[in-house]
């Protein structure tokens, strides 16, 4: 009680080093605590299933491309089922639904179904909260997650009832079930049987189709390996279908979906930077406590003349440290509670559900007592190393910014500058992916995808609406928006080449004949697509970049698709259809007036919104359908939300590194300014000015993060190039980014040392020299 | 040379009120040594702080070869007191990161000479303090005499007019003191205004006339007999 009443005295005799070490430490706690909150919300995601790490997605990779995806034929599950022994628990379920429209009370609702086999349930687990029938769902029936049957019913108790859907097919729910827990990457609204309808929910059946996922709960220990070959060679010796297939653990899908950049990298990097942070903030903390330590060392002299031993010395410095940690874990804990709902936010998923109060605790408490150790280790050396240098005399004329403070302090500001080079150039990079020539134009240009609307029977009228709007430019029906463009093909061959010449990819694309003028894509050579005065059914148009692989002059040759020729009438300007990491592929424009249903629009500069509300109104009117209007801008950086946020963390981290780093050079500044008093008043009365004086005083400081800038720089040229590399199209690493974060670091740092030296340089030199 | 009229000195914390110099009124002629005496805290010290552009009165003014300087701004009172005005202190005051040498030359760096030149005159002025053997030390590896005089060839370096000393002998031995006293008699000679704050009446002897100080105001004037100054006048 006694230790700890001086300690806490002690503590108060510095309240601006105690207070600056505090916040410092709290926001690195906080920072690493929130990010790990966020990362092991992430790391949980699908382990609630009982013997999760049993359950596997079937992928396959093909044996030309080295491509792995997750589709898989209709009638895999059923024949893993029968054929492989430890692969009974197998089932197929739609992962793309398609909107399915319920009529249930008199009302009508669009709902995601997911059409899948009955062992799905023994998979997954499914929560039934309401059930007919003991514990089976009738092959007709349907399943409603809560929530749903909230929306539909307004109740639960909604078991028995009677549905409709897709106007003919008549069904009755069998089954309520909880919501799925918000980190599950499967969460149907709906479930159903694919024997329900036969019709409606298997498109593609037959073993040459693959748009179906399967997945299978093994058997504890089962050998994953050998059952991927054993599916192999079984798809290889009775299907005729080459491709290797393998086991994908569900838990890992989250952090590395199958054939997707992966989250992993993501997390990494985040995690990685929230890192810096507390370990910017601990040598924060050492440093700012290793200053009040030497000051004490007079106080430490006559303890030791009194006969203190090293280990109370010790023990002293372990309690202080402890009730920093301590006041730092509380605020810590206040403050990642009121962050909670933002990380909520961010992940989109409620994290207070992923987690107890009690883990929350732990986290936090495992985190302090870390930095603990970390932190009274070193003060621990401190005092070992200065225990016999103490002496009265020596005591009081520790003068210069000790070694390790220096290298502590060039390491801060290194950290800071690096991570804000990183900021600059990631934002610099994004806006350069969003803003920059993508060989079309995006601004004021819309696209509506209609989805179930029922496009076709209105596509007259509303054509005609936007051919009357004055505020429409142009608009096309098209096949999909630039963000992510049309399937791929090996068709469209050239007739001149071999099988293998010819066997690549093209992107496919349909539309009618303004996509040029809305989109204001140019074309090198040819003409676009004229329905009204040719057939322009066989024809077709192809980007630069197959033109060139076809051998320039192509306009008039044909190209083989499957059994009909199509004949190059134009050739356009290479455009990005895809975001900035791949190169542009090689693409075929077809012409095409039926099945496609969806429209890019371009108004007039600065309308945008009065037709998009205009349009809503109208397409309303006429059905209640659901449909979505986006801005192709807003689109194109959704692509890159990912980095977005990397680069908005990024930001936030470089700005908490430079804060807390500026509350440790503030609270050294004013040690060392307290040792440099009596000289700076020697000097000015020895005819020195007020500006001399703060140049003598913050040259050093200069230099610090002078240091800092000359080791981060080449390592965030490093790392900055390392990440563009990521991207076929990039802006360059810029000097003014790297000048600019050194500047800003050089700037921080000496309005915070000037604000002290300023007031120790105004200082009447009188009063430092008075009590000698 | 140096007047004060009607000086006031008051310091004021959150408390208390005390007035350290009450009306002080002193004169120092050109090429004159005073002596200050007085016991602790009559305003000894506050005195000569105000007199070397130190500090500023509260009230009353100040002249410095004819000029009123009272009222200057601190940039003003820099300039007047780089090279003007040279101090010696009873702690000395040198700078410990700074070598014998480096701490003499501070005062010319200030002055913005020559680097050749303030070679020279740290030179000649260690020459004639003998400490010239010890330009290379720093001040903590030097007894106390030693650093005094170097404070002292400090003080002198830049040629001041005047020099203040604030118990220049404070804390030294008799002998050593007698040495920093016959160093500023020199100095004296040569034609150096000194104005010296001491405690010891013995080394008062070595100045023309002491001012005795007593609760912020001046009691008596005492003109030492075997002094040959001319002209002294209050």
């Amino acid at each position: 009680m006694r230790q700890l009443k001086q300690t806490i005295r002690g503590i108060l005799t510095n309240k601006q080093n105690a207070l600056f070490s505090l916040i410092g430490l709290s926001i690195g706690l906080s920072s690493i605590i929130v990010i790990i909150i966020w990362a092991l919300t992430h790391l949980t995601f699908d382990r609630f299933h009982q013997d999760a790490e049993q359950i596997y997605f079937i992928q396959y990779t093909d044996t030309l491309y080295n491509e792995t995806d997750f589709v898989t034929p209709f009638p895999l599950a059923k024949e893993l089922r029968e054929r492989i022994a430890g692969m009974e628990q197998t089932a197929t379920y739609t992962y793309w639904t398609d909107k399915s429209r319920i009529k249930a009370d008199g009302k009508e609702f669009f709902i995601d179904l997911t059409p899948t086999e009955e062992q799905m349930f023994a998979i997954l687990n499914v929560d039934f909260i309401g059930m007919a029938n003991g514990h089976v769902l009738k092959p007709t029936d349907i399943a409603l997650s809560q929530s749903l049957a909230q929306t539909i019913f307004g109740t639960v108790d909604c078991v028995g009832k009677t549905v409709v859907l897709q106007d003919s097919i008549v069904s009755q729910v069998g089954a309520v079930y909880a919501d799925f827990p918000d980190n599950s990457t499967f969460k149907p609204e709906a479930l159903c049987y694919y024997s329900l309808s036969a019709d409606e929910f298997v498109h593609c059946e037959g073993w040459k189709n693959w748009c179906y996922v399967t997945v299978a709960k093994v058997p504890e220990g089962a050998n994953v390996d050998e059952l991927s070959v054993q599916i192999t060679r079984l798809m290889h010796d009775e299907h005729e279908i080459n491709e290797v297939f393998s086991l994908f653990p569900l838990i890992d899908y989250h952090l590395q979906p199958i054939g997707e950049e992966a989250m992993l990298k993501h997390l990494f990097m985040v995690f990685f930077s929230g890192l810096l942070v507390l370990i910017v903030s601990c040598v924060n903390f050492i440093n700012l406590q290793t200053a009040v330590y030497y000051k004490r060392s007079r106080q430490n002299s006559i303890k030791k003349m009194l006969g203190v031993s090293p280990g109370q010395l010790i023990v002293e410095v372990l309690y202080e440290s402890g009730i920093y940690i301590l006041a730092a874990l509380f605020i810590s804990l206040f403050i990642s509670y009121s962050l909670l709902p933002v990380i909520s936010d961010g992940l989109g998923l409620n994290v207070s559900e992923v987690f107890s109060n009690g883990q929350l605790i732990a986290i936090h408490g495992l985190v302090a007592a870390l930095v603990f150790v970390l932190v009274s280790a070193y003060m621990v050396i401190v005092v070992i190393r200065t225990i016999n240098r103490t002496s009265l005399i020596a005591g009081a004329t520790e003068k210069k910014l000790h070694k390790g403070g220096q290298a502590f302090v060039v390491t801060q500001f290194a950290l800071a500058i690096f991570i804000g080079i990183a900021a600059f150039s990631m934002q610099k990079q994004l806006s350069f992916a969003i803003k920059s020539d993508k060989g079309y134009k995006s601004d004021n240009l819309m696209y509506v995808e209609t989805w179930d609307y029922p496009f076709d029977d209105n596509k007259a009228a509303i054509e005609e609406y936007l051919s009357q709007n004055s505020k429409v430019k142009a608009f096309s029906v098209c096949e999909r928006s630039f963000n992510t463009l049309g399937s791929r093909t090996t068709s469209f061959t050239n007739p001149e080449w071999s099988e293998e010449e010819n066997d690549f990819y093209k992107v496919l694309y349909r539309c009618d004949e303004n996509l040029f003028e809305t989109t204001q894509i140019h074309l090198v050579s040819g003409r676009s697509f004229n329905p009204a005065k040719y057939n322009e059914a066989d024809n077709i148009i192809i980007n630069e970049t197959y033109a060139k692989k076809l051998g320039g002059d192509v306009v008039g040759k044909t190209l083989k698709a499957g059994s009909k020729d199509c004949r190059i009438i134009g050739v356009c300007k290479d455009f990005q259809f895809e975001n900035f990491y791949t190169t542009i592929e090689p693409l075929v424009i077809q012409y095409r007036e039926e099945w496609i249903c969806n429209l890019l629009i371009k108004t007039t500069e600065g309308s945008y919104s009065q037709v998009a509300n205009g349009l809503q109104e109208f397409m309303t009117s006429r059905s209640e359908a659901p449909f979505t209007i986006a801005s192709m801008e807003g689109l194109l950086s959704e692509l890159y939300e990912e980095e977005e946020t990397q680069q908005k963390l990024l930001l936030l981290f470089s700005a908490l590194t430079i804060i807390i780093s500026c509350l440790g050079l503030f609270g050294l500044t004013a040690f060392i300014i307290e040792n440099k008093t009596k000289a700076i008043g020697i000097r000015k009365v020895n005819g020195a000015t007020v500006s001399q004086i703060l140049l003598m005083l913050n040259r050093n400081f200069a230099l610090y993060v002078i240091a800092a800038f000359v080791i981060a720089c080449p390592i965030a040229w490093y790392a900055v190039n390392k990440w563009l590399e990521n991207f076929a199209y990039k802006t360059e690493v810029s000097w003014w980014v790297f000048a600019l974060a050194g500047l800003l670091a050089l700037v921080i740092a000496l309005a915070t040392v000037s604000v002290q030296s300023w007031k120790a340089a105004s200082h009447n030199p009188v009063e430092a020299l008075r009590y000698e | 040379m140096l007047r004060t009229n009607n000086l006031q000195k008051v310091f004021r914390t959150e408390e208390v009120e005390t007035t350290a110099l009450n009306n002080v009124n002193i004169h120092v002629q050109k090429g004159e040594f005073v002596a200050i005496m007085g016991p602790s805290g009559c305003g000894k010290s506050t005195l000569l702080n105000i007199i070397g552009l130190l500090d500023n009165p509260t009230d009353g003014e100040l002249f410095f070869d004819g000029q009123e300087i009272a009222s200057f701004k601190e940039r003003q009172r820099t300039n007047l007191r780089k090279g003007n005005i040279g101090f010696v202190f009873q702690s000395f005051n040198l700078i410990d990161e700074l070598n014998v040498f480096e701490n003499i030359e501070m005062p010319l760096v200030y002055l913005k000479l020559s680097a050749k030149e303030r070679r020279e005159r740290v030179q000649k002025v260690m020459e004639r303090m003998q400490i010239a053997h010890r330009a290379k030390h720093f001040p903590q590896q030097l007894s106390g005499g030693q650093q005094q005089r170097v404070a002292i060839a400090r003080a002198v370096v830049a040629s001041p007019k005047l020099i203040l000393a604030d118990e220049p002998t404070g804390n030294l031995d008799s002998r050593n003191g007698a040495e920093v006293m016959n160093l500023l008699r020199q100095l004296n000679e040569e034609g150096t205004t000194i104005v010296m704050v001491t405690h010891s009446a013995e080394h008062a002897e070595y100045a023309h006339r002491t001012i005795n100080l007593f609760d912020g105001h001046v009691v008596t004037e005492q003109i030492h007999q075997n002094k040959s100054f001319e002209a002294v006048e209050l």
